[in-house]
């Protein structure tokens, strides 16, 4: 198997030269992924996936062809790119493109760890068995998700660009539950040694282990205190129905008619940059283009969005940004390394205690845009939702529907934690500090009639 | 494919596993969008591989590759047995798998025009031309157009003797025009939204479809919605157009009956449910008009297949007979516990990943309604179409969609259309007020090609039929 930046580059760069067009992308993206699944604090799915993938992208007089396999042999890889060429040939030219991008050399050294690419299935089962004997001290039970990836992607092209980036990533996702309660824990990094199983197996069990029975509100407008892991809901949501130049230019985004206007409370500065090893390093993009920093909202004010070279090119004013997906795809480009600036409360306790009725929210299920242009969203809250009051958690809440603007949240927002955590997000991390939110609008209840 | 999933199996028989399987499959795919008569997306691929599942001791390990050489069959099948080993050290009970009878079998779509046969050229042509007519009209600023095809190559041998080989072939289609008059947008889609509908059959599926010659219809459908007031807020009775019937079928029948939903499997993730199996034939899911059932074996759904991907074979099953629920969606290791053998309905995306339990064509039964009757009896209410969101939450209770477009009913007759409609209710509720279901006639089948389970995430591609219906005093809105 070939592997390392320089065998690579020159196994694709011969690719290059035998699709023999007047351009030519290669991309190769390699992964090795362990996965245990637990439910009842029991493993009941435990696998181990080796994937390979080579994505062939060809222009033939302004026409573009893509073919993908994982056939990496020589008669595969013929295959591929005789594929490639018939649907370019096959198609009409495309007005809109200009050209692949070009550039030069990134090989990234930065994310990756050997421990991660090295862990075998009995040190994932050893973790999780620390993690559910917490939960069986405490007569509750734990379902989850533990992972390991390693990963190589390289991109070539005939521009020049030669990109590469090995990465390892560890990741872990944890629901306790006792009679009706839950409790959520989740951890992202590169370094599975640093994955602090007994501490993410407490923090979900001190949302399940309540005493309390469980209350039901009213639909309402609530002041709401978010987990990092409901903001990075409401951050990944706003940016995939807003970011991407594509919903800007087609006029599906709000930012369509807002760059340079008030959007949100000054406190609200949201980014996305791949180069910042606080999120989850992602030196480039899948058409091999550096990424840049991307400033969105600039405290409350909207700034920009994220391009491809595609998006870039249909725009007079707009430079690639390094945020292209996989091509072909007919989403655009999406910005995929997201933060939120911090704030000054030196705890979520701390935003607790200036709340006299509200709601505590650990994370939310399900959540889906109704309506992209104002950014309406819906969910439901779910694995640890808590009754505010006087400044203190009093009763656990059943689950409650919310069908909320997540602009006009943005624009509600009385408080930030200083400190901010790498959330699960579209496709990566996202980091965000937890949030005091004043009407936030929850539209409906999860109880059956019987219970 | 075969001689190598024989090698495989060969190689799991000298190991002494309790059980063993492999799937080698190979996936052609090509996927087709165009924009504003732009050839935006135009792609192909294949992927090929194989996958090893093992039970030993009690515990599953599995382990797949891209790589398809015989040298790595026996590493291969170690890493699954080193995986499987290592599950045992977190196991809290035996998995109580019961393998189906062995079985020798074939299946292949059918299809008469098989969509790879059919040049690209015509495929791209066909969006320009509906592009172009929706872009024809006035305010229409977005017209796009899909076409998605796939034919699976399947071959399936388990350490008990059976072999199977299966060949699934599907196709789908869609167009979407988007207007705007400057402040807001709307958007029509034909004949549903989300890419279009799917169906396992050839490209005379596509041809069926007619996209070209909808395509003026939907463009002044989205128009017409710019002008139209937003949906009022009441409770009200809803007449769900069967597009979106389907997916309501989907999100609270279809997934609250899996089993490993119900026994947890996937609660870290995509949720529990609210159903228990001691509600097996006793608890009132549904107004007794109401009967759905499990169907593999209907040609033509997105879910029909030949055999599972344990090797039980396709099965017809009732899931909710008169309003009672009667079956769960089940697997060689979920149906033992209940005492019942598995009803053939766990697959997997790809070579890649583990089998789950995944819908199969969950079905609306059809009932005795002729359409314009049902609006005719029909004082006040809306009649919604073409989803556009859903939601639903982790035990399949509560949930709420937004379809393209409501009209209004008022004294039998169809009136004025209302933008951005958002319906509400919890599941075994608004299931008891439905008092019509439209006849057969009036039923259609349509694809899910997105259903989301498991992790890693695994597609499944799934089908309902249904017809209309009418719900009861169900609460609505228009989102803004």
């Amino acid at each position: 198997m070939i592997t390392g930046h320089a065998d690579i580059f020159s196994f694709l760069d011969r690719i290059i030269r035998q699709a023999n067009v007047d351009q030519a992308e290669v991309l190769l993206l390699r992964t090795d992924t362990g996965l245990t699944r637990f439910c009842k604090n029991s493993i009941h799915q435990n696998t181990i996936t080796t994937t390979q993938r080579l994505q062939i992208r060809v222009a033939v007089n302004r026409k573009l062809g893509s073919f993908s396999t994982d056939r990496i042999d020589d008669a595969g890889i013929a295959h591929a790119i005789q594929n490639a060429v018939s649907i370019a040939n096959a198609q009409h030219p495309d007005p809109e493109f200009k050209s692949l991008p070009s550039g030069n050399t990134i090989v990234e050294p930065r994310g990756y760890v050997e421990a991660t690419a090295q862990c075998a299935p009995a040190q994932r089962a050893q973790l999780v068995k620390q993690m559910c004997s917490l939960a069986v001290n405490q007569k509750a039970e734990l379902a989850g998700a533990l992972s390991t990836t390693t990963e190589e992607l390289a991109i070539v092209n005939s521009l020049g660009i030669h990109a590469y980036q090995q990465s390892s990533l560890a990741e872990a996702n944890i629901v306790a539950s006792k009679a009706a309660l839950s409790g959520y824990a989740y951890w992202l990094g590169t370094d599975i040694t640093a994955l602090p199983a007994s501490f993410l197996s407490e923090q979900a069990l001190s949302k399940a282990t309540s005493s309390l029975p469980i209350i039901t509100l009213e639909p309402g407008r609530y002041t709401v205190v978010l987990e990092p892991y409901a903001v990075g809901t409401l951050v990944d949501d706003l940016s995939y129905v807003s970011f991407s130049a594509k919903a800007f230019q087609e006029k599906r985004s709000f930012m369509s008619q807002k760059i340079g206007t008030r959007v949100a409370e000054p406190c609200i500065t949201i980014w996305d940059d791949g180069l910042d090893a606080q999120g989850l390093l992602r030196a480039f993009d899948f058409e091999g283009v550096r990424k840049r920093k991307v400033l969105l909202i600039d405290r409350g004010i909207a700034r920009g969005v994220v391009y491809d070279s595609r998006t870039a090119a249909r725009q007079k004013d707009a430079q690639n940004t390094g945020h292209a997906l996989p091509a072909p795809n007919a989403y655009g480009p999406l910005a995929i390394n997201l933060f939120m600036q911090g704030g000054a409360a030196r705890s979520i306790d701390e935003m607790v205690r200036t709340i006299e009725h509200g709601l505590y929210i650990t994370r939310f299920h399900y959540a889906n845009i109704v309506e992209p242009l104002a950014t309406v969203l819906t969910g439901m809250t779910r694995d640890g939702t808590f009754l505010i009051e006087n400044g203190k958690l009093t009763r656990p809440v059943r689950n409650m529907r919310f069908t909320q603007s997540i602009l006009e949240a943005l624009a509600n927002v009385e408080a930030l934690t200083a400190e901010t955590s790498l959330v699960e997000g579209f496709y990566g991390g996202t980091r965000v500090p937890a949030l005091k939110i004043s009407d936030f609008h929850f539209t409906g209840v999860s109880e059956l009639a019987e219970s | 494919m075969i001689p190598f999933a024989l090698q495989i199996a060969d190689a799991l028989q000298g190991m002494n596993v309790d059980y063993g399987d492999v799937r080698v499959i190979h996936l052609q795919a090509q996927e087709i969008t165009v924009t504003n008569q732009i050839p935006e997306v135009v792609g192909g691929s294949e992927t090929l591989g194989f996958g090893v599942r093992v039970l030993k001791g009690g515990a599953w390990g599995y382990a797949a590759s891209a790589t398809m050489d015989a040298s790595l069959i026996v590493p291969t099948v170690k890493r699954a047995l080193a995986v499987a080993e290592a599950s045992t050290m977190v196991a809290s009970e035996r998995d109580p798998f019961q393998p189906p009878p062995v079985v020798q079998g074939k299946f292949v779509t059918p299809c008469k025009i098989d969509p790879f046969d059919v040049p690209i050229e015509q495929k791209v042509t066909l969006l320009l031309a509906a592009t172009k007519i929706m872009q024809q009209t006035k305010q229409i600023h977005l017209a796009k157009g899909f076409l998605d095809f796939r034919k699976e190559r399947k071959v399936f041998v388990a350490t008990t003797g059976t072999q199977l080989d299966q060949e699934i072939i599907q196709c789908g289609g869609g167009i979407v025009a988007y207007a705007t008059d400057g402040n807001d947008v709307q958007h029509r889609s034909y004949p549903s939204s989300f890419r279009g509908n799917f169906a396992s059959a050839g490209w005379e599926f596509v041809e069926a479809l007619g996209l070209v010659s909808h395509a003026e219809q939907v463009a002044d459908e989205a128009r017409q919605l710019l002008a139209a007031p937003l949906c009022p807020t009441m409770q009200t009775t809803l007449i769900l157009e069967d597009d979106q019937l389907a997916l309501q079928v989907h999100e609270s029948i279809g997934h609250p009956i899996e089993l490993d939903r119900i026994f947890g499997y996937e609660a870290s993730y995509a949720g529990t449910s609210f159903l228990r199996p001691d509600m097996l034939r006793s608890f009132r899911y549904a107004s007794e008009i109401v009967n759905v059932t499990a169907d593999a074996t209907i040609p033509g759904g997105l879910g029909t297949f030949g055999y599972d991907d344990e090797g039980t074979p396709a099965q017809r099953v009732p899931i909710i007979r008169d309003g009672i629920l009667v079956g769960f969606l089940s697997s060689c290791s979920t149906a033992p516990r209940l005492g019942l053998a598995s009803n053939g309905t766990m697959r997997a995306d790809g070579w890649q990943n583990f089998p789950l339990i995944r819908m199969t064509n969950i079905n609306l039964e059809p009932g005795e309604w002729d359409r314009n009757a049902l609006i005719a009896d029909t004082k006040k209410g809306l009649l919604l179409q073409t989803n556009k969101s859903w939601s639903i939450d982790d035990q399949r209770v509560n949930f709420q969609f937004s379809t393209e477009v409501a009209r209004e009913i008022h004294n039998g007759k169809l009136g004025r259309l209302y933008k951005n409609p958002v319906y509400t209710g919890i599941t075994p509720q608004f299931w008891n007020s439905c008092d019509a279901i439209c006849s057969d006639a009036f039923a259609q089948f349509w694809g899910t090609p997105n259903c989301g389970k498991g992790e890693p995430p695994q597609t499944a591609r799934v089908g309902h039929r249904v017809a209309p219906a009418r719900f009861r005093n169900v609460r609505v809105w228009g989102a803004k």
